[in-house]
């Protein structure tokens, strides 16, 4: 029997979006780390300089970890992806372009750190919350 | 609050773990449901349940989510299915509901076919569902997946299920490869021609609707898609060479205005079109009434050869007139300074020529034109029907203040009568004939709207006895005129 129909239709709208995240999906040649920064950079009308200073981090080491000159740890990565404001999504697929371990619910940190991500909580209430669970923050 | 959310949310994490899996009922790539139990420390089970895991990239479960904080925060829907989680993990948004239990409208319209009973049971209460969707929340929540498959039939009454499917539509997708023939549910707006609204919902409506009085039997459904672009209906035509139409045109209408393409010709809410509906279920029913009474007056029996064959009564013009009041009563007293114009003289009297066993098409085409005309009618604002009467109850009160000159005051040849008769004369003849009149075309819709419980004479049932009633007065005056001498006042 013909169920489908709701299914075909969203899988019309999924292939119709941005062909760039159709290809990430597919993953389709990987991008490092600091060419998806910069292009998240530009996506959301972003400057370095704020984000740097967002995410706690030491302007000299920012500035090497968005030029590919260094390699963040997971941590750092996850600052810099609360700095920007970035979806669950994007988030997962920064770790994995930084080849870091991606959000795991099965974690209690990572759920804990997925919850707020959805909240579009600021770092230092992540942290705030991290703390309370008595789990390691973030910085 | 936003700490106990947390709380809440790793206790949902745990928790997923305790849920045992019992049956797949769908798995795609958009969505796998699952019949889920819980299983308890100590090894018992609740359930079931249903769970529905969604990617969360199809952005799906946002309207899961809505309704969970809604009833978290104590808000009572009686036709949504509790939510007993809603949470989202890395990669899924995953939803637990209640099993309901039942067929869909589907299986139960493929078991025990279409029909008008079906719809008249099932249709109030769907609507009563989906209004809850769209006013319990603001903006309100669409469905935009309305389908004899998403909807439950059990004794308990109707459930509306996989809600907010259908929310990721943008309106920039267009493909053109694709075969949407199945799509019988959805208006063209959900595959991006414009915004969805309400009214989206109400086209959805109209197709169930129809699928409850047609299954998928695409032969009838596009006889009643022909009616509703304005040509005939086509139905069953029986041996003399009359037709009925196969779909009640009264729900035809219903029908046709809920599916129109554009959105602004639709019903504007679902509780309009649930009204709409209503009423035409009445009007139905009173039509097959008066034709049933219609075909008892005259004689006949159906499914009788010999009537059929008979030839037309001596008779036969009386009985007709009868015809046409019985089919225009049913209709609702609506104001109508038209209402003396439909009288026995708009008779089809071409109905004398030979006699018919089933609902002639005449008398049933004046049934429906009389019906749409009315319903032109009901869509004078009330505050206009408000005026009028304010209007009929001044010239009624300059009617009640003229009698009264005229008996009292009166002069030339009235006054060479009594002032009893005068009395009796004035009143018999004008004043009572015109109040009763007067009554006849009031709008009473705001006045039965703000006092429901007075009970006023039914004038669609007692219209034809307005003439009975002014003759017998006149009459009655011109008796006691004779008896007392005045029957010639002039002399």
């Amino acid at each position: 029997m013909q169920e489908i129909l709701t299914e075909e239709l969203l899988s019309e709208l999924l292939l119709s979006t941005d062909p760039q995240d159709f290809l990430e999906k597919y993953g389709i040649g990987t991008r490092s780390l600091s060419e998806y920064l910069q292009a998240l950079l530009e996506e959301k009308g972003l400057r370095r300089i704020d984000v740097i200073h967002d995410a706690d981090l030491n302007e000299t080491f920012g500035y090497q970890i968005f030029m590919g000159q260094r390699k963040p740890s997971r941590n750092k990565i996850l600052q810099i992806a609360l700095a920007m404001g970035l979806t669950l999504t994007e988030t997962n697929r920064l770790l994995q372009a930084g080849e870091a371990n991606t959000l795991y619910c099965k974690d209690r940190r990572d759920a804990i750190i997925l919850f707020c991500i959805e909240k579009h909580y600021p770092l230092h209430k992540v942290n705030e919350e991290l703390y309370r669970f008595g789990e390691d923050t973030i910085c | 609050m936003s700490k106990d959310e947390l709380e809440e949310y790793l206790g949902a994490l745990d928790r997923r773990d305790c849920y045992r899996v019992d049956a797949v009922l769908k798995d795609s790539p958009v969505e796998r449901t699952e019949r889920v139990f819980f299983q308890g420390n100590n090894g018992s089970e609740l359930g079931p349940f249903v769970r529905k895991v969604f990617p969360i990239e199809s952005g799906q479960g946002g309207v899961y989510a809505k309704i969970f904080r809604a009833q978290q925060a104590g808000k009572r829907l009686a036709h949504i299915q509790h939510i007993h989680e809603c949470y989202s993990t890395d990669s899924t948004v995953e939803v637990v509901v209640d099993y309901v239990e039942g067929q869909t409208l589907q299986e139960y319209v493929e078991e025990n076919g279409p029909s008008v009973e079906l719809a008249s049971n099932v249709f109030p209460a769907l609507c009563d569902a989906v209004i809850e969707l769209h006013e319990a929340f603001d903006p309100p929540i669409i469905h935009r997946d309305l389908t004899p498959a998403n909807i439950i039939v059990s004794a308990g009454g109707i459930t509306v299920i996989d809600l907010g499917i259908a929310r990721l539509f943008r309106p920039g997708a267009i493909r053109d490869t694709v075969y949407l023939g199945t799509r019988d549910f959805a208006p063209p707006e959900q595959f991006g021609f414009a915004q969805t609204d309400i009214r989206t919902d109400v086209y959805a409506l109209g197709k169930i609707l129809l699928y409850c009085l047609e299954g998928s039997n695409n032969e009838e459904v596009s006889k009643v898609e022909e009616h509703a672009s304005g040509h005939s209906i086509e139905g069953i035509t029986y041996p003399d060479g009359t037709e009925q139409p196969k779909v009640d045109p009264f729900i035809a209408h219903v029908i046709a205005q809920a599916t129109n393409l554009d959105p602004e010709m639709r019903y504007g809410s679902v509780a309009q079109m649930k009204e709409a509906f209503l009423h035409a279920m009445d009007q139905q029913d009173a039509a097959l009434e008066a034709q049933v009474k219609a075909n008892a007056t005259t004689g006949v029996h159906f499914e009788d050869e010999d009537a059929r064959s008979r030839t037309p009564q001596p008779n036969l013009p009386e009985p007709n007139t009868e015809d046409l009041v019985d089919v225009v009563q049913p209709i609702p007293s609506v104001p109508s300074e038209e209402l003396p114009k439909v009288s026995s003289d708009e008779v089809p009297g071409a109905n004398t020529s030979h006699v018919q066993a089933k609902p002639s098409k005449k008398m049933y085409a004046l049934a429906v034109a009389i019906t749409f005309f009315r319903e032109a009618i009901a869509h004078i604002p009330k505050a206009l029907g408000i005026v009028w009467d304010v209007i009929v109850g001044l010239a009624w009160l300059l009617i009640l203040a003229a009698s009264f000159m005229l008996i009292f005051n009166a002069e030339g040849e009235l006054a060479a009568v009594p002032l009893w008769f005068r009395a009796v004369e004035v009143f018999g003849i004008a004043f009572i004939p015109y109040t009763i009149v007067s009554y006849y075309v009031l709008d009473l819709r705001l006045i039965r709207e703000e006092f429901p419980r007075l009970s006023l004479p039914s004038r669609r049932k007692t219209w034809y006895l307005l003439p009975a009633i002014v003759i017998t007065i006149w009459l009655a005056v011109y008796i006691i005129a004779a008896a007392c001498g005045f029957a010639q006042p002039t002399n």
